[in-house]
């Protein structure tokens, strides 16, 4: 009779623990998207930004040398600038950090957009673009390090490209480490968790990895209503022309505002393109978001012990017997 | 029954035409890959086009060519914006008079279909003439054509990012025509990130200057020339 019983609580037991183990997984695959922010660290030869943010995009640059092209623009021939060059780019204006291997730096900046260079403002036409060259050779007096605000839609790097002519160097993106952070989960179905040792919305790193040499970010995007939105990136281009340095790249750290979990980052590490379906994408997978959160570890860890103690139960049972 | 004997007629006459009409005999090999071909010209395409045909998708068994009668060897060039689509080969003219040839591909065009998958304005062509054109890049060029809707010339650049960019056909001294030039940049414009537009007159024929004025991101601006060989165009006859 008493094994009869201790048959039926084990039958029990396990047909509750199966039934327990389907009800979490479920939980598990219906958790809503989590909140997701993207950073990228590149050392690349190019970067290019649309402007969204006007008063965040403005720079100085000293000892540049600006040349305005365009059909009204004066040709100009370039020379040193004595005061620093102050770059005002208005919202959609395209400005491109472009870096080369004997340490020239050319900044272009498209309309719309106010260039003031050697005590002269000059607004930009819709057609005109400014380049404005900081040469270590130039003999014009240029500081040993530049920092110069990312702020907008961001391409790293750039698309394959071969030289036509000798002025022409396809920019490449040698290395880039690429990490995604999230926030951690705040309700369990309609179970919030903002009791004991949960924290609903941490934040806490997901993912990271680097990107294959000579790939190319075209920006990130989130999927509203089943069409890409480019996200916002915010950061900083460090750029050094110190004679000893060997760094003769645009250092670019950058992140992303919150975007959904699929389609992070477009990147290209064959040739593929962001715009193209077949573009390599950034997502966070379930599997490192099931790893990660740490709201679910402490699911996992009470699943873990409850599970410890039943075995501790049973083998205590099976002795007793 | 005469009603459908003249619609049957109607259906029949377009292909019965086309099958009578010139050819340029060649291989082209054809390649649909999900790498980049990244054009090594200046000059990717050069299209006659209708303002309709932008739009269109492209059928690769209408595209031709108006040539002159001293036209030997020819090479045909395609590619697609994306650089997946790549048509290359060399074509035999016949001994035959001036006049419009279409290009006939031996193996039919195996890759019509992912051709098609683009729109005129996403695709470039372009022939160029004289012996070993395929690696002569001084070969003077004649614009690809489907042989109606000649409005205007769509000159398809790789100009490298150029930061400004303009393109003037000259012929003599009494016809120069300026392109209107826009950039395809950003939108997965990798084998020609540019494309000129020109209004031409329709009687234009000879040798012409496409002269492409490009600022590149760094240096001095840069001029380079190519010649394009015009025959008088003229709707397509068997």
């Amino acid at each position: 009779m008493r094994s009869l019983i201790s048959a039926i609580l084990s039958f029990v037991g396990n047909f509750a623990f199966i039934l327990l183990a389907i009800v979490a997984l479920i939980i598990l695959l219906s958790l809503p998207e989590p909140r997701t922010v993207l950073a990228v660290e590149a050392h690349t030869e190019s970067v290019r930004q649309k402007i969204v943010s006007p008063d965040q995009s403005a720079f100085f640059i000293t000892g540049g040398q600006t040349e305005i092209f365009g059909s009204q623009a004066a040709e100009t021939e370039a020379a040193c600038s004595e005061d620093p060059t102050h770059v005002s780019p208005g919202v959609g204006s395209d400005v491109t950090y472009r870096r080369y291997q004997d340490g020239v730096l050319v900044v272009v900046v498209s309309a719309p957009a106010t260039v003031e260079a050697a005590g002269e403002v000059i607004a930009l036409g819709t057609d005109q673009v400014a380049r404005i060259t900081v040469d270590p050779n130039s003999g014009c007096s240029i500081p040993s390090s530049l920092r110069l605000p990312l702020n907008g839609d961001l391409e790293i790097g750039q698309e394959p490209q071969i030289a036509l002519d000798p002025s022409f160097v396809p920019a490449i993106m040698s290395s880039a480490e690429i990490t995604v952070y999230a926030r951690a989960v705040e309700r369990l179905f309609f179970l919030p968790l903002n009791f004991g040792p949960f924290e609903p919305g941490a934040f806490y790193v997901a993912d990271g990895f680097p990107l294959p040499p000579s790939s190319h970010i075209d920006g990130a995007a989130r999927l509203v209503d089943g069409k890409l939105e480019r996200a916002v990136w915010w950061g900083n281009a460090d750029l050094s022309f110190d004679e000893g340095s060997n760094d003769m790249v645009v250092r670019a750290a950058v992140t992303a505002n919150e975007l959904s979990v699929n389609n992070l980052a477009l990147f290209d590490a064959s040739g593929s393109s962001a715009d193209s379906p077949t573009g390599d994408r950034i997502s966070l997978t379930l599997s490192a978001r099931l790893l990660g959160d740490p709201n679910l570890r402490i699911i996992y860890a009470f699943i873990g012990f409850i599970l410890i103690f039943r075995a501790a139960f049973n083998f205590q049972n099976s002795r007793r017997q | 029954m005469l009603k459908s004997m003249v619609i049957a007629a109607s259906l029949l006459a377009p292909s019965v035409a086309a099958a009578q009409l010139a050819t340029l005999n060649g291989d082209i090999e054809e390649t649909f890959a999900d790498f980049v071909r990244v054009s090594g010209s200046l000059v990717v395409g050069l299209e006659f086009q209708s303002q309709t045909d932008a739009q269109q998708n492209v059928d690769l068994r209408t595209l031709g060519v108006f040539l002159p009668q001293d036209a030997g060897k020819v090479c045909f060039r395609a590619v697609s914006k994306d650089g997946y689509y790549f048509a290359s080969g060399e074509l035999a003219k016949p001994n035959a008079p001036a006049g419009y040839y279409r290009v006939r591909e031996a193996n039919a065009w195996a890759l019509a279909d992912q051709a098609s998958r683009y729109t005129h304005e996403e695709f470039a062509a372009r022939i160029s003439l004289g012996e070993n054109c395929e690696t002569n890049r001084k070969a003077a060029l004649a614009p690809v054509s489907t042989g109606e809707g000649n409005e205007q010339l769509v000159v398809s650049l790789n100009s490298q990012r150029a930061l400004q960019l303009s393109a003037t056909i000259t012929m003599r001294d009494d016809l120069s025509v300026q392109g209107d030039c826009a950039s395809l940049r950003g939108s997965a414009a990798r084998a020609f990130d540019s494309q000129c537009l020109f209004s031409l007159p329709p009687d234009i024929d000879g040798i012409a200057e496409l002269a492409i004025r490009r600022v590149p991101e760094r240096g001095p601006t840069r001029v380079d020339a190519v010649n394009i060989q015009f025959s008088k165009l003229g709707s397509v006859s068997p």
